[in-house]
């Protein structure tokens, strides 16, 4: 005699043995196959056909394992994704602080104190860029409707680009002579590096990267 | 029948298009992509929920149990604004593919 509830309750123990992960999603994919031998039931077929019918049409054990896995595997490396960023924020962060402190009480900030700044800035940024691409990623990308630039358009970005590199020099050097000097920075100095620092980012990103422009 | 690369690739925007109108469940949206396609895209079953739960996983879509009319558990999906953001991307993309394609047969003919 067959018995329906029996034969779900093996199909069961196989998806299990095959690692499907239980109440999710065999729970889900059980209320698919019931689904689906009512259907066929009402097509006609007897509970034992309909049944057959109705594994084979919701797959393999192990393929469908396999997808869930692919699938775990996409939102693991996701999920240690934003950890890292999180660690890089905070990392960021503390690193900041020391430099922060003493900036805010002397004016001032010694050697030391300022590398581990620019190293918490660092962190920070990437951090930022780490984030940037998880959201990005969570997307399907843009089409792109630009065209790279013709060549009178790059020689004048590569241009712009040396001209506000050479800019930036011109503030950071005087900061990096008085740390040199003195093995400290004082406050308008180290106004002086941020601003410097910014210029020869910017200077760098328009000069080296590819830039694009819309078709018209 | 359609190709299984095809059939994989345009999984994630018929979903999408497919709770657009509403919130549904795996069973159902599998009906009405067979019903739709005239029974030419076809998925295994059991492969649409991988691709549920990843997109759940993206944040595009959420999901909740409830009873169906039956007595019996469900599972049903609905979009989220990220979803709503990625259909339009998705929809862009195959648009773009269907014109150039369209295009290019045009010029046979001409």
């Amino acid at each position: 005699m067959f018995d329906l509830e029996q034969v779900i309750a093996d199909w069961q123990r196989e998806m299990l043995a095959a690692g499907i992960k239980t109440p999710v999603p065999l729970e889900e994919l059980e209320s698919h196959l019931r689904e689906e031998i009512q259907q066929q039931r009402k097509l006609g077929l007897d509970e034992r056909r309909a049944f057959e019918i109705s594994v084979q049409k919701i797959g393999q054990p192990e393929l469908l394992e396999n997808e869930f896995q692919k699938s775990e595997r996409a939102f693991m490396k996701t999920t240690t994704k934003i950890a890292a960023g999180i660690l890089g924020a905070l990392l960021g962060a503390a690193l900041m602080v020391p430099g922060s402190i003493q900036l805010h009480n002397e004016l001032a900030v010694a050697n030391g104190k300022l590398g581990l700044w620019l190293l918490g800035l660092v962190s920070l940024a990437w951090a930022f860029e780490l984030f940037r691409r998880i959201v990005r990623g969570q997307t399907p990308g843009k089409i792109s409707g630009k065209a790279p630039l013709t060549p009178q358009k790059q020689i004048l970005k590569i241009s712009a680009g040396v001209v506000v590199l050479l800019i930036g020099l011109a503030f950071v050097m005087p900061a990096v002579a008085q740390a040199r000097d003195e093995g400290m920075m004082k406050f308008d100095e180290v106004c002086f590096l941020m601003f410097g620092i910014a210029l020869l980012i910017a200077g760098g990103l328009v000069t080296f990267f590819p830039y694009t422009e819309h078709r018209a | 029948m359609i190709r299984k690369e095809l059939v994989a690739a345009s999984a994630e925007p018929l979903i999408l298009s497919l709770l657009s109108r509403g919130e549904s469940y795996g069973y159902a949206i599998i009906q009405e992509v067979k019903a739709r396609s005239d029974g030419k895209l076809q998925w295994t079953d059991g492969m649409l929920y991988p691709v549920l739960h990843r997109m759940e996983n993206k944040g595009w879509i959420k999901s909740r149990w409830a009873e169906s009319e039956t007595g019996r558990k469900r599972k049903y999906y609905s979009l989220k604004k990220d979803g709503k953001a990625a259909m339009a991307r998705h929809q862009e993309q195959w648009s773009l593919v269907h014109s150039v394609l369209a295009g290019l047969q045009k010029e046979q003919y001409v």
